[in-house]
């Protein structure tokens, strides 16, 4: 009779303390007694009511930012005119050098795949050219786009022509710092922009790489452990992947670099528009308007 | 803002408070909580300027802001705080400046441990992450003393990056496990993400869950780049270090906080379609 009533209250604790406390909430500190089951559940209920509150007002304030987001891509559009792109870039008092862009891949989408990704480097690199930017990076983090610079090109080529004709066309190069690809092969002088493809394992994967190449070479007696500074692996990084870009554009809902490599964002701008999903040249040119007003400091 | 100024004034709304914050603390912890936070603890000079102040008293008011923060970290159940007070290239600053920010850590690591209070209350024990190298040796003698006095301590972590900046963090890792590579105990094959993880200052400490830095600045400014380029919340917050109150902080866990949820649930729920 006593085993069973303790088995009883074994079960009993069971159900109330592990099976009343959702699984789903993960709490910080999980009840152990009756007493403290209680009170948690009483601050549980008000903590359901506040993420109800924060749900609402989130959900608020996606269909206040998706509005904008509209209007502003509705009020600034570049039609197809790099004469509009250069009005408005032309009010910032500085222009960023090097730009990186954060796309992901969209699988079974409208303007998805890899050639929904083509068309926004493509037009990416039109906003870029017509910004006076020198290089773009763009980082997708699966890769897709690393080995496909002959349809990328021609891509790229079609839209440029759309914007800037076919008489004085900007020359650009395609490039995969991993693979050391680059297409066209060689160019008469400088492109007006090249394009520099990344993904993931440009970031920490290099990293790692560069550790074990250095391990090597310390081993064979070619290098010394302390040789291995800041400015060597700078200047290593800078060599194999690409410059530190001067501001990164995130054209996704939220603030998530998405694995970008890590070493490259130390002092980068970094601009995202909130629910925002699309590649649109507001955005864009909202990013351009950020770097232009911020105040780089080292250290001041 | 004076009108609320204004109502603190009131007699007990004080008390009110800090009983509706104990609260409030209490309905967080029923919920999922970061591990790992990290604060970037950015606007204390342009404090003092709008204030008409020194700008050493900018930095004392961004201690005080710091400590209410860190008493909220650790009543909410946060693990690991983690810090900038200090870059390499903070050097840079007007000699004047550097030293008055190296008596107040000074002062301030002395004075944590021989009050004892927050440090003994929540169990934290103190480490300070960064090139030792660089710090005056009266500094080196506070920084040795706190940690050693509150080693014992292991509910909770206060990593203070001093002088630190990611590059060298990372560079500092990858010296190590060349300099053991040469020495035969490493093989250079089995370097990985998490050997290089294994030697940077933060090796103990659970992943970063969320980075907040202050003063509107959107850049990461050579802090934690490693620890926060994946599977980590960045806030990008408009106001001053010490205008940063344990109430802005709340809003911020408990908007993670429901992320978090939303995302354990779909977990249970995919993990129930495949019982059934």
């Amino acid at each position: 009779m006593q085993l069973r009533q303790r088995s009883l209250i074994g079960r009993l604790k069971d159900i109330f303390v592990y099976s009343l406390v959702p699984l789903g909430t993960k709490p910080a500190v999980a009840p152990t007694s009756l007493l403290q089951l209680v009170v948690f559940h009483f601050f549980h209920v008000i903590l359901i009511g506040l993420h109800i509150l924060v749900a609402v007002a989130i959900l608020v304030s996606r269909q206040y930012h998706v509005l904008k987001n509209n209007l502003l891509a509705f009020l600034y559009h570049h039609h197809r005119t790099p004469q509009l792109i250069a009005q408005d870039i032309q009010a910032l008092s500085k222009i960023p050098r090097d730009v990186a862009v954060v796309l992901s891949y969209k699988e079974s989408e409208e303007g998805g795949g890899l050639l929904g990704l083509m068309e926004q480097v493509a037009d990416i690199a039109s906003w870029c050219i017509g910004a006076g930017v020198k290089h773009l990076s763009v980082y997708e983090r699966t890769g897709q786009l690393l080995d496909a610079h002959e349809a990328t090109y021609s891509v790229i080529q079609r839209t440029l022509v759309s914007y800037y004709g076919s008489q004085k066309l900007p020359t650009v190069r395609l490039s995969t710092p991993r693979f050391r690809t680059a297409y066209p092969g060689p160019l008469q002088g400088e492109p007006e922009l090249e394009i520099s493809f990344i993904c993931e394992k440009d970031g920490r994967q290099f990293l790692v790489e560069l550790t074990q190449d250095y391990a090597n070479k310390a081993i064979r007696g070619e290098m010394d452990p302390s040789e291995v500074t800041v400015d060597r692996i700078g200047k290593d990084v800078v060599d194999w992947i690409v410059s530190e870009p001067d501001l990164v554009i995130i054209f996704g809902p939220k603030l998530d670099l998405d694995g970008f490599p890590p070493w490259h964002v130390r002092l980068s701008e970094i601009y995202y528009t909130k629910y925002n999903n699309t590649v649109t040249y507001s955005v864009f040119l909202r990013g351009m308007r950020q770097y232009a007003d911020c105040k780089i400091n080292i250290g001041r | 803002m004076s009108i609320i100024s204004w109502i603190r004034t009131f007699p007990l709304v004080q008390y009110f408070m800090v009983w509706a914050q104990d609260v409030f603390v209490s309905v967080l912890k029923t919920g999922p909580v970061p591990q790992h936070v990290a604060f970037v603890m950015d606007g204390n000079r342009r404090f003092a300027r709008r204030r008409k102040l020194e700008v050493r008293e900018g930095h004392s008011a961004g201690f005080e802001s710091l400590a209410h923060i860190l008493e909220m970290c650790y009543q909410v159940g946060i693990k690991t705080v983690t810090v900038y007070a200090f870059s390499i290239e903070n050097f840079k600053r007007p000699p004047v400046e550097v030293n008055a920010l190296m008596e107040i850590a000074r002062t301030k690591l002395l004075q944590i441990i021989h009050h004892g209070d927050m440090a003994d209350r929540f169990g934290i024990s103190i480490r300070v992450l960064g090139q030792r190298s660089l710090v005056p040796s009266d500094v080196l003698d506070a920084i040795d003393k706190s940690t050693e006095m509150t080693k014992g301590n292991t509910t909770a972590i206060l990593n203070i990056c001093f002088p630190y900046t990611s590059r060298d963090d990372i560079a500092t890792s990858m010296r190590d496990i060349v300099q053991e590579s040469e020495k035969r105990n490493i093989d250079p094959d089995t370097i990985d993400e998490h050997m290089l993880e294994q030697h940077m200052f933060t090796k103990d400490c659970p992943p970063l869950d969320m980075l907040v830095r202050t003063s509107g600045v959107e850049r990461l400014s050579d802090f934690m780049l490693w620890q926060s380029h994946q599977n980590c919340v960045v806030e990008f917050v408009d106001c001053l270090w010490p205008e940063f109150e344990p109430w802005r902080f709340g809003s911020i866990l408990l908007r993670w906080g429901r992320q978090k949820a939303v995302e354990y649930r779909k977990q249970e729920m995919e993990q129930d379609q495949k019982v059934i």
